[in-house]
């Protein structure tokens, strides 16, 4: 159970010493301009471009990556299936019969589910890039940057660090609870689960009371620091990514109301 | 100067059981103290009183001869002096990166974000994990976590640094380092006070000890008496230290000679007298009654000189006798304790040709650190100035890197063994003050060279 | 999912969102002025927000569902600060487990952040009130909650995308039978399960409960005597 591995990767990520802030305006400006896209076309050229960058510039194993996209990728599909048969008027193209009842796809709703497809995509590889490139360590100083409230940032700082701790806690809960069969059957489960989780929170309870302490014991007085680091843009990055927002950007507007049906 | 002082101080949980009852002590500038006790005695809470963070319920808490106040600047100042390592370092670090977590002191005391960088970087460099400061804390190991959870009080510069069980999780590695680590900071001037369970630990460490028990203080003082009470001990729920057990054992058994209660295995070694009879190979003619000079080696066959005096007790069939010992000198062996910080690698190399080095041991961070850019791989690396005693006790030529004030350190723990054992090991102490010349016998480095 | 949601409606749940937000921020710069722990308190309720939120709750079906913790935050925090964990936690979501998405922040903040929690809360003090059954307050708090959450999603969907023959209706009616097969049971074996952890949070270390202000002391000790009777 291995979860934050995307954080892991990024911490490992050869793009990691670049300028964050690039980074999030890049893949900002690709999320917008993806999801107000209003044809396919760009949405799946920043989607594949994204995964490119995200595969050959910042090592992410391909396989690895497919895998990431499955889960989310299958929720949209989801829902693209049911805005095919619902949205839309016009002539149908083609219609199913479920339970008795016939289900009917218009071009509209075939041309909605495509774009809604393509924009989700287009919206998960640009997050696989930030995602993978960029631990939360460095984007704690840029938030931090962008005049968010402090308490805000202090708690997503600490949450974090204390992610970590609670999952191993939990993995290691959930093993010994397996060893005693905890897990045999759907009572038996709902009970482990339940008693697990409610150890799990106990002891959150007890770290806070730890922490605190320690914290006080270094004179916390209710604000925290952070060191930046210092991240400079090279031109030629600066060049690139401007290239490539506005190439998408063009593209976007050039293709607009286009689709495949 | 006494530090910390508390008179009959006693706290009590929320929920009426007693913690502390009516605890006195005393702990002076520069010592090194161990609160040894079983689980559930107290040493935790203690620790929280003493920095202020639990008040007590009768008594007083005197920090440099003046009673803790707590208002929160006071409390502020108490925390500065006072600082404190938690047992687990999950506890302590909580901030996304390494260098972030120990920058949490300095800017809470106030110091400019360039003092507090510097203090930072300082301290990162001490305890050795400069390289990991941009890392966040899940990917470090117990060991690095817990120098990671010292740097962080160290950054705050105290002038008392107490660490609660400062070994639990930690495997053998982690734990010599983290021991090495206490070993500097004392060294440095840091009062230091550990709380442990392990009484080998406290043994060979401390000053002084502090026996806890059910919040009280049962006993105090130094660590040959304290442990030496097994009644005490055990009734405690602790034991006595392995090198104390070894060492009453062969007492018991005439096998050691008397002195005091050694600590270390070093001194261990030189309470034991050799084997007074033996048989040994005689040249034939030889009577009862005559006494030979055996010249030999020692039993691992190196070339080292060994003299023996025998006197024949009893004759076998032909060549072998019942001899007894009467002297025994194996040949002296010799240490040079050298500075780092002010050697380079070309000295290393000359230092190499002049001596005929067996081993090297490395102590401190900052001599590692050399070694490994001169590509030294260190023989000693932890528990060095034991350990190179034990092998210069076999004749051999042990140099020890090792830098700062731990070098009169290293000169005068092997002097104080040898003045208390009887046995003479050559100390040579070089800090670079002159230039050595090639080819000469006796190394042309400081004066300082002692024979012990 | 990110990109899911089209202009307007992306923008349209972030600007319902902010204020709430907003005020749980301010709650919680309040609550941390009176009293100091209160920061790392929450800070480790967020990441217990995220580990619980991570874990597969067990379920009939086989299908893989995870519970939301929202409910259960509602009940010890109030709503407006669990806003902001849930805010904090989505985040953490989308870019450490990819669930999620940055533009569908907005919309998953107001269903899963804004409208369950407001739910669990409301029905948990209505519940008290009438004197009904502590655990089976709980239990209806984290279930309607997540209910809520998912009636909410399946509304969001459903104005971005009307049905062309009975507009937003029919969408939403789609929507929401869909889900509803993953959804409802989610919502029941949550329920249980929250109603579960408190029982064993009371058992174990009930004055944690009381100090939240969660339940009062009596309360507490009546629940306490029913456990052991």
């Amino acid at each position: 159970m291995d979860h934050a591995l995307l954080d892991d990767y990024a911490l490992n990520s050869p793009l990691r010493k670049k300028n964050n802030k690039l980074k999030l305006a890049l893949v900002a400006a690709a999320l917008l301009v993806g999801v107000s896209s209003t044809s396919p076309v760009a949405p799946l050229f920043i989607a594949l471009t994204m995964s490119l960058a995200a595969i050959l510039l910042g090592k992410v194993p391909a396989r690895f990556y497919l895998g990431l996209a499955a889960a989310p990728l299958s929720f949209a599909l989801f829902g693209a299936v049911i805005i095919l048969f619902f949205f839309g008027s016009g002539p149908e193209i083609f219609s199913l019969e479920i339970f008795g009842q016939r289900v009917g796809a218009s071009a509209e709703g075939a041309k909605m589910a495509v774009l809604v497809v393509s924009r989700t995509v287009s919206g998960i590889c640009c997050l696989f890039f930030l995602a993978t490139t960029t631990p939360m360590v460095e984007l704690f100083a840029l938030l931090k940057g962008l005049r968010l409230p402090d308490t805000f940032v202090e708690l997503s700082m600490m949450i974090y660090r204390y992610i970590f701790v609670f999952l191993d806690v939990a993995v290691k809960m959930r093993h010994a609870q397996v060893t005693r069969l905890g897990c045999d059957g759907f009572r038996s489960s709902v009970r482990s689960f339940s008693m697990m989780a409610g150890t799990l929170f106990l002891r959150t309870m007890d770290q806070g009371e730890k922490l605190y302490t320690a914290m006080d014991a270094r004179c916390y007085d209710g604000k925290l620091s952070l060191f930046e680091e210092k991240r400079p843009i090279r031109a030629q990055e600066l060049l690139a990514a401007s290239t490539y927002v506005t190439v998408i950007a063009a593209l976007a507007y050039l293709s607009r109301g286009t689709s495949i049906f | 100067m006494t530090l910390i002082e508390t008179k009959n101080l006693r706290y009590s949980y929320p929920d009426g059981t007693s913690a502390v009852q009516g605890v006195d002590l005393k702990i002076e500038r520069g010592e090194k103290i161990a609160f040894v006790g079983p689980n559930g005695s107290g040493k935790s809470t203690l620790f929280l009183l003493l920095n202020g963070t639990l008040r007590p319920a009768g008594g007083e808490v005197l920090i440099s001869g003046r009673p803790i106040r707590y208002d929160s600047r006071s409390l502020r100042e108490t925390r500065k002096k006072v600082g404190i390592v938690f047992q687990n370092s999950d506890d302590q670090l909580f901030a996304p990166t390494v260098r972030q977590d120990v920058g949490f002191g300095p800017v809470n005391l106030g110091l400019s974000k360039e003092e507090a960088e510097e203090r930072v970087a300082r301290a990162l460099e001490y305890v050795g994990i400069e390289g990991l400061k941009d890392r966040p804390p899940h990917h470090l190991s117990g060991g690095q976590k817990k120098r990671a959870a010292i740097a962080g009080v160290m950054a705050m510069d105290p002038e008392v640094m107490i660490l609660d069980e400062p070994l639990s999780n930690l495997d053998p590695a982690g734990s010599e380092e983290v021991m090495g680590l206490l070993e500097e900071l004392n060294e440095r001037g840091t009062t230091m006070i550990i709380s442990t369970h392990d009484v080998d630990l406290a043994y060979r460490w401390s000053d002084r000890v502090y026996l806890l028990a059910d919040g009280k203080i049962a006993d105090q003082g130094r660590p040959e008496e304290i442990f030496g009470q097994t009644k005490l001990l055990f009734g405690s729920g602790l034991r006595q230290p392995l090198i104390m057990e070894v060492y009453d054992e062969i007492s018991r058994r005439d096998l050691a000679a008397p002195g005091k209660r050694p600590r270390t295995l070093p001194e261990l070694v030189g309470h034991l007298t050799p084997p007074d009879l033996r048989w040994m190979k005689v040249p034939s003619g030889t009577k009862v009654g005559e006494t030979l000079s055996t010249e030999g080696t020692t039993a691992k066959g190196s070339d080292l000189p060994r003299r023996e005096r025998v006197k024949v007790v009893h004759l076998q069939e032909e060549g072998r006798a019942v001899v007894e010992t009467l002297d025994r000198t194996i040949g002296i062996g010799t240490v040079i304790v050298s500075d780092t910080d002010e050697m380079n690698g070309e000295d290393l190399k000359r230092m190499e040709e002049e001596w005929e080095i067996d081993l090297v041991g490395v102590m401190g961070t900052r001599s590692r650190a050399f070694a490994d850019s001169c590509g030294i791989t260190a023989d000693i690396s932890s528990n060095v100035i034991d350990r190179t005693i034990l092998r210069a006790l076999c004749g051999e030529v042990v140099l020890i890197l090792t830098n700062g004030g731990m070098v009169e350190h290293t000169r005068r723990r092997i002097e104080d063994y040898c003045r208390q054992s009887g046995m003479r090991i050559k100390v040579f102490v070089l800090d670079g003050k002159r230039e050595v010349k090639a080819g000469s016998t006796e190394p042309a480095y400081s004066c300082q060279g002692k024979v012990a | 999912m990110e990109g899911f949601l089209p202009h307007p409606w992306w923008e349209v749940w972030y600007v319902l969102s902010l204020p709430v937000v907003v005020y749980g921020i301010y709650r919680i710069n309040q609550l941390a002025k009176e009293r100091r722990e209160t920061l790392p308190l929450l800070a480790l309720a967020g990441a217990f927000i995220f580990v619980l939120s991570s874990l597969k709750l067990p379920s009939v079906t086989g299908s893989c569902s995870h519970p939301t913790g929202a409910g259960m935050g509602a009940i010890l925090f109030g709503p407006a600060i669990t806003a902001v964990l849930c805010l904090i936690v989505l985040v953490y979501q989308a870019l450490f487990l990819a669930h999620g998405g940055i533009t569908t922040l907005g919309a998953n903040v107001f269903s899963m952040g804004i409208a369950g929690p407001a739910v669990a809360y409301l029905v948990y003090r209505g519940c008290t009130r009438s004197k009904m059954n502590f655990y089976v307050s709980i239990f209806f708090a984290a279930a309607l909650a997540d209910l809520a959450t998912y009636l909410v999603t399946s509304l969001q969907l459903a104005l971005a995308f009307p049905s062309a023959t009975g507009g937003v209706l029919e969408s939403f009616g789609a929507f929401g039978t869909v889900f509803a097969l993953t959804q409802v049971p989610l919502a029941i074996v949550e329920g249980v399960v929250t109603a579960l952890i408190f029982k064993y949070i009371i058992q174990v270390k009930g004055d944690v409960m009381v100090r939240l202000k969660v339940i009062d002391e009596k309360r507490l000790g009546k629940l306490k005597e029913m456990i052991s009777a």
